[in-house]
């Protein structure tokens, strides 16, 4: 078991946003969070990755606390996460710096990395200068380059159109299908979730909770205008809808 | 055309403003040379220089320059690093801040008489006063710039830097800093030019150097104002130099922000 949540569950002041999920992924699986915004998605993922505290309950990844100053995860944030003063190298450079990797080692991984994202013609260019989809495909690089076992993204694509949405879905993909690393996505868009994902996890309510999960059974690669992929879109909205 | 016409309109500008000097001069009412007199006057300080003090226009603007770039300097020096280390320490903070606070009101020029009493045993006390005005002058607003700066970095980067587990010196240096750097520029833009403005009237009041001592040492023999002017258009064109050079660096040390 990569990653396994227990009684998880989270108080802003007096508002109890999140309350026991339980939940167990699989290494290398491939699991989206979808659920109404403002239900508690990214704070979950978050608390996933150390980055909101406190909270209650137990997230531990093989068996251990999970810790981002160790480099357990790599994180994908919605838009605009690049540092603007570095370059595409820069920024994948600075995750493996502050990793400690050797300075050869460091240019052989940002050069893999930036490869693997189609962007190594673009290493020297600045955020400013490369489109919304170029700069997720370097927040991607950046959040995997130092080698976490799991990757958090949150709603990455939300902001992009959604001609570069469908690519980025299908690299992504690709990415995930080479590297085999285990994948907590949260996204609003339930056809995002049928394509990309192993199992929809659905949460719901307030607190919210896991009302359900989804195994998607369609096999890879998936056509968005399949029967079987309909369905589950489908039966997806209906249990967000609140059906049971 | 556009061009033309924005050359056009700002040749019809400068014209104007001559011929309001020019009428102004030429009626008598006011005390004042001519533009044509005073240009000469220019030239002839910038070429020749003056020959009561033996010095050209440039050396003494370049004197006044100096004290400013010393000042700016120690501004930097005690600025920066006071900055940033009340940017992401909030007790040493509130800590600095209850006496900056309480002299940051204070113009720079009223340190002066004070400044004397405390330098008065120095060799060249002058020296030392004049430093000190245009370091008052200079040091709040790099200071405030850069606690400003390194205090508010958006959230999001402190997140990634965490999400990578960058140590506390990384998100300091490499996110911070960085993040901070355009609005501690401006700040260095705007300490240099509160300096420069300080240390004019810093040298009206003592000493025996630069552009302000000469424009006001000029006033007390009397009967020179094409001087006084001349050495004001000095003063002008330093200021927009500084204000240009700092804006020149501006695009070396934060390209990103230029592409």
């Amino acid at each position: 078991m990569a990653l396994l949540l227990a009684g998880v569950g989270k108080q802003f002041n007096d508002l109890q946003v999140l309350t026991d999920l339980n939940l167990a992924v699989e290494e290398g699986e491939f699991v989206c969070l979808v659920g109404p915004s403002g239900c508690g998605k990214t704070t979950l993922l978050r608390i996933i990755g150390g980055l909101d505290q406190p909270w209650v309950g137990t997230v531990q990844m093989d068996g251990k606390k999970i810790d981002p100053a160790k480099g357990d995860i790599g994180f994908v944030f919605q838009e605009n996460s690049l540092f603007p003063w570095l370059t595409a190298r820069g920024n994948i450079e600075f995750a493996l710096r502050a990793r400690g990797f050797g300075s050869r080692e460091i240019e052989k991984r940002v050069d893999y990395y930036l490869e693997l994202v189609g962007l190594s013609e673009f290493a020297g260019f600045y955020p400013g200068q490369l489109s919304g989809g170029m700069k997720q495909r370097v927040g991607i690089a950046r959040a995997m380059a130092y080698g976490p076992k799991v990757l958090l993204m949150d709603e990455p694509f939300a902001a992009l159109d959604a001609q570069t949405r469908e690519i980025m879905q299908q690299e992504l993909l690709r990415i995930w299908s080479k590297e085999k690393k285990t994948v907590v996505f949260v996204t609003h868009s339930i056809e995002e979730a049928v394509f990309l994902a192993d199992r929809v996890i659905v949460l719901l309510g307030h607190p919210a909770t896991i009302k359900d999960i989804v195994n998607v059974t369609v096999a890879r690669p998936r056509q968005r205008t399949s029967e079987d992929f309909n369905r589950l879109r489908q039966k997806i909205l209906f249990l967000l809808e609140g059906g049971s | 055309m556009r061009k033309l016409q924005y050359y056009g309109m700002a040749t019809f500008s400068l014209a104007v403003f001559l011929l309001i000097w020019q009428t102004a001069a030429f009626s008598k009412l006011v005390e004042l040379p001519a533009p044509w007199e005073t240009a000469k006057t220019f030239f002839d300080l910038v070429v020749r220089g003056d020959p009561f003090y033996e010095k050209t226009l440039q050396e003494l603007t370049l004197a006044s320059l100096k004290m400013v770039l010393a000042g700016c300097c120690l501004s930097l020096l005690v600025g920066l690093p006071l900055g940033i280390l009340m940017g992401s320490w909030p007790k040493l903070e509130i800590f600095a801040n209850t006496v900056l606070e309480m002299l940051r009101p204070i113009p720079p020029l009223a340190w002066i008489p004070l400044g004397y009493v405390l330098f008065a045993r120095m060799e060249a006390p002058t020296f030392w006063v004049q430093l000190l005005i245009v370091f008052v002058g200079s040091f709040f607003p790099i200071l405030l710039s850069t606690v400003e700066g390194v205090k508010n970095v958006e959230k999001i980067y402190l997140d990634v830097a965490r999400s990578c587990g960058a140590p506390q010196r990384d998100i300091l240096f490499k996110v911070r800093l960085p993040a901070a750097a355009p609005l501690i520029i401006t700040g260095v833009r705007v300490g240099l030019g509160v300096g420069w403005m300080s240390i004019i009237a810093a040298e009206f009041v003592g000493g025996k150097t630069g552009i302000g001592y000469y424009i006001w040492s000029v006033y007390n023999i009397g009967g020179r104002t094409a001087e006084i002017i001349s050495g004001m258009i000095a003063i002008g064109l330093v200021s927009f130099l500084l204000n240009k050079s700092v804006l020149f660096l501006e695009k070396r040390l934060t390209p990103w922000r230029f592409c």
